[in-house]
């Protein structure tokens, strides 16, 4: 075998520190948008630099490992080595080194993501109440994920889900942008994923469980709403549209819908007769 | 080394020399099950019959790689024909990025290649996906027996059928969705022109090529048989229902809303559930649960499955043979609960009072009775039927009719 092998093991780290770089450049193909999507919420940065800090962490680990196994497997090749194997006893001081090395790490990435974790998952986004109390602010829309369709259940005036002035939609989701928007998410039937890649918001939707996502949107647009969890057949199509628009053109947009759903007339056109 | 890479080659290889990378070619299936029941009541098909209709199907309607339509009177009204190649065939996009081969990306898997039913998800889901071949669709703004409209069939393509395994398509393009209409439509009036050849081809006998050509030429195809499938398709967009403006006092999201009149609306809605005029309580329950009556079968079960015969010595083989050719396992058809908020045909008022008023085809929910309810009559059980969600499950039922008998 020679050296080939660790040759092969060289080529791991190489290779993979340059599919990363050439990902994060996002310009060579077949590497083309395949890096972040935009980032349109105000907590995305938190989550990118998390994602980040790891991912160079681990980064530098791998690339220390790849290097190692390499010179070991080079240095040590049986065809180049005549000498007998010799066994030691170990090291007191390096096994020390390299259990408290990675506890520390843990330690420090378990302190580092605490508030983005709670923030994003823990602590609901609270508002005003009518006697100027802090109250949670109450859930603006209900989504609930079902094969293979995100059907929405807005809140209406009252701001409660479930009442008779609720608002339906399928596929939609629109929300005001710059307010603190807390949704509702519910399974209909199997697990699903709630996933909206350009807030940085994720979470699973588990049947028979109420769970709420929230976050602030910064930029207006239309942006996607993808299920990230196998649910079936049609997994791959379940998609669904995100609209952030102003609170005027949202308002706008509500209004239009309760029409549409209230519509209760109906004169054939003349033309088809 | 080389003796390694060599094996590494061919396992690499091997599964795709078996295997292959073409699909099988997609087939229109024939309607076995209608053909047998036709045998049940008259002769057995013989081979050349087979062979005339299949042949006569394929002259008139392609292959679902090749779909096209005879042309006849109307059919710019009925659909484009172009949107036919569109939303037939292999999955795939032409040269400007437009999808290729809808139906095969978004509803074969249940709707099957054939338009049947019965495609490889079906026997999963609950309700069954819908026959097109039947001609028959279930929430439409026509009365009970007339084809829907096209903005019917866009209805449910663009919502899906809330409560059914039917998901919305409306993220899909205009023109994606225009194909898939005229994609069913086609599929139905396909289904239908086999039936319908099936049933007459029993007037004709097959036994010399002059007699063949007597069921083959297009005079019969296209002038008896096409053209009177096409003309029901066409007559649809003239039919449906004109539903009058149902009162602003009854509407939550305008000025005029007046919450005492929908209540007294929802009363006399509520009386009208239960009266001898609607007879809503017979099939949807006391509770309004959709428990009234559950041992009803729909149109397409119906038609291969006589639950009336179940004690005949021949039912048993002969349910064999209709599942075996395909047929789906009869299931109940059950009246909606309609505590659930879930209206499967849309829940706008106007949706309601068709549902309402035309009955809902093949389910049997019945139209409502003109001669006892007028407009005003069928808004109050709409309003009622929009606010029973919402109603308290605790509030006493109504007193059951003298002639009821409590059944549990």
């Amino acid at each position: 075998m020679g050296r080939f092998w660790s040759i092969m093991f060289l080529l791991v780290p190489i290779l993979g520190v340059g599919v990363f770089i050439c990902a994060i450049m996002d310009e060579t193909w077949p590497f083309i948008n395949m890096w972040f999507p935009e980032d349109i919420s105000d907590h995305g940065y938190i989550i990118d630099n998390l994602f980040n800090t790891i991912m160079y962490l681990t980064g530098l680990i791998f690339i220390v490992t790849g290097l190692m196994l390499f010179w070991f497997m080079w240095k040590y090749d049986e065809t180049k080595n005549s000498e007998p194997v010799k066994f030691t006893h170990g090291s007191h001081t390096l096994e020390v080194v390299w259990s408290i090395l990675p506890a520390a790490t843990l330690l420090f990435i378990a302190i580092y993501q605490m508030n983005a974790w709670a923030d994003a998952k823990i602590i609901r986004p609270t508002e005003m109440g009518p006697n100027g109390q802090e109250i949670v602010k109450p859930p603006l829309v209900e989504v609930v994920g079902r094969q293979f369709e995100w059907r929405m259940r807005y809140a209406g005036e009252d701001r409660i889900i479930g009442t008779q002035d609720d608002i339906f939609t399928v596929n939609e989701l629109h929300l005001p942008v710059g307010e603190e928007a807390v949704i509702t998410i519910k399974s209909d039937d199997v697990l699903h994923s709630f996933f909206l890649p350009n807030a940085r918001v994720k979470q699973d939707l588990v049947p028979g469980m109420k769970q709420f996502v929230w976050f602030r949107p910064l930029k207006t647009g239309q942006f996607d709403i993808v299920c990230a969890e196998l649910c079936g057949w049609g997994h791959y199509k379940m998609k669904g549209r995100l609209t952030v628009q102003s609170r005027s053109d949202f308002d706008a947009w509500m209004k239009a819908s309760a029409a549409s759903q209230t519509l209760a007339s109906f004169i054939p056109s003349d033309e088809d007769e | 080394m080389r003796i390694l890479n060599g094996y590494l080659v061919l396992l690499i290889a091997a599964p795709f020399a078996l295997v292959g990378c073409d699909a099988p070619k997609a087939n229109f299936s024939e309607n076995l099950i209608f053909m047998k029941l036709q045998e049940e009541q008259n002769e057995t098909f013989t081979a050349p019959q087979q062979q005339a209709i299949a042949d006569s199907m394929s002259a008139l309607f392609g292959t679902p790689d090749k779909p096209f339509f005879v042309p006849v009177e109307g059919l710019s009204d009925l659909l484009e024909v172009r949107h036919l190649s569109q939303a037939a065939g292999p999955v795939s996009s032409d040269e400007y990025g437009n999808g290729r081969g809808l139906f095969r990306q978004h509803c074969v898997h249940c709707h099957g290649v054939t338009g049947n039913g019965r495609g490889p998800t079906a026997a999963f889901l609950n309700p069954y996906p819908r026959d097109f071949s039947m001609g028959k669709f279930k929430f439409t703004s026509t009365p009970v027996g007339v084809k829907p409209t096209t903005e019917d069939l866009r209805r449910i393509l663009m919502n899906g059928v809330a409560g059914t395994s039917m998901p919305s398509f409306a993220l899909l393009s205009e023109g994606e969705i225009e194909a898939l209409i005229d994609y069913v439509k086609y599929l139905s009036v396909r289904g239908e022109v086999e039936r319908q050849l099936m049933i007459q081809s029993q007037d004709f006998s097959f036994e010399t090529d002059a007699e063949v050509s007597e069921f083959t030429n297009s005079d019969f195809l296209v002038g008896e048989v096409l053209t009177d499938v096409v003309d029901s398709w066409l007559m649809a967009n003239s039919m449906a229902t004109a539903v009058p403006e149902r009162p602003e006092k009854f509407d939550r999201f305008s000025s005029d809303f007046d919450a005492a009149e929908l209540s007294a609306s929802v009363d006399r809605g509520r009386k009208l559930y239960f009266s001898n005029e609607a007879q809503c309580v017979k099939c949807h329950g006391p509770a309004q649960l959709g428990d009234g009556q559950t041992n009803d079968y729909d149109d397409w079960t119906k038609e291969f499955f006589d639950w009336k015969k179940s004690d005949d010595e021949n039912f048993a083989p002969m349910m064999k043979a209709y599942l075996a050719l395909g047929g789906l396992k009869p299931r109940n058809i059950l009246p909606r609960n309609l505590r659930k908020g879930v209206y499967r045909g849309g829940r706008r008022p106007v949706d309601l009072y068709w549902r309402i008023h035309n009955g809902i085809d093949g389910s049997g929910m019945p139209e409502s009775n003109k001669a006892a309810l007028n407009e005003d009559d069928l808004w109050d059980l709409v309003n009622y039927v929009l606010e029973l969600p919402y109603e308290d499950a605790s509030r006493p039922g109504n007193e059951l009719r003298v002639n009821t008998k409590e059944v549990r």
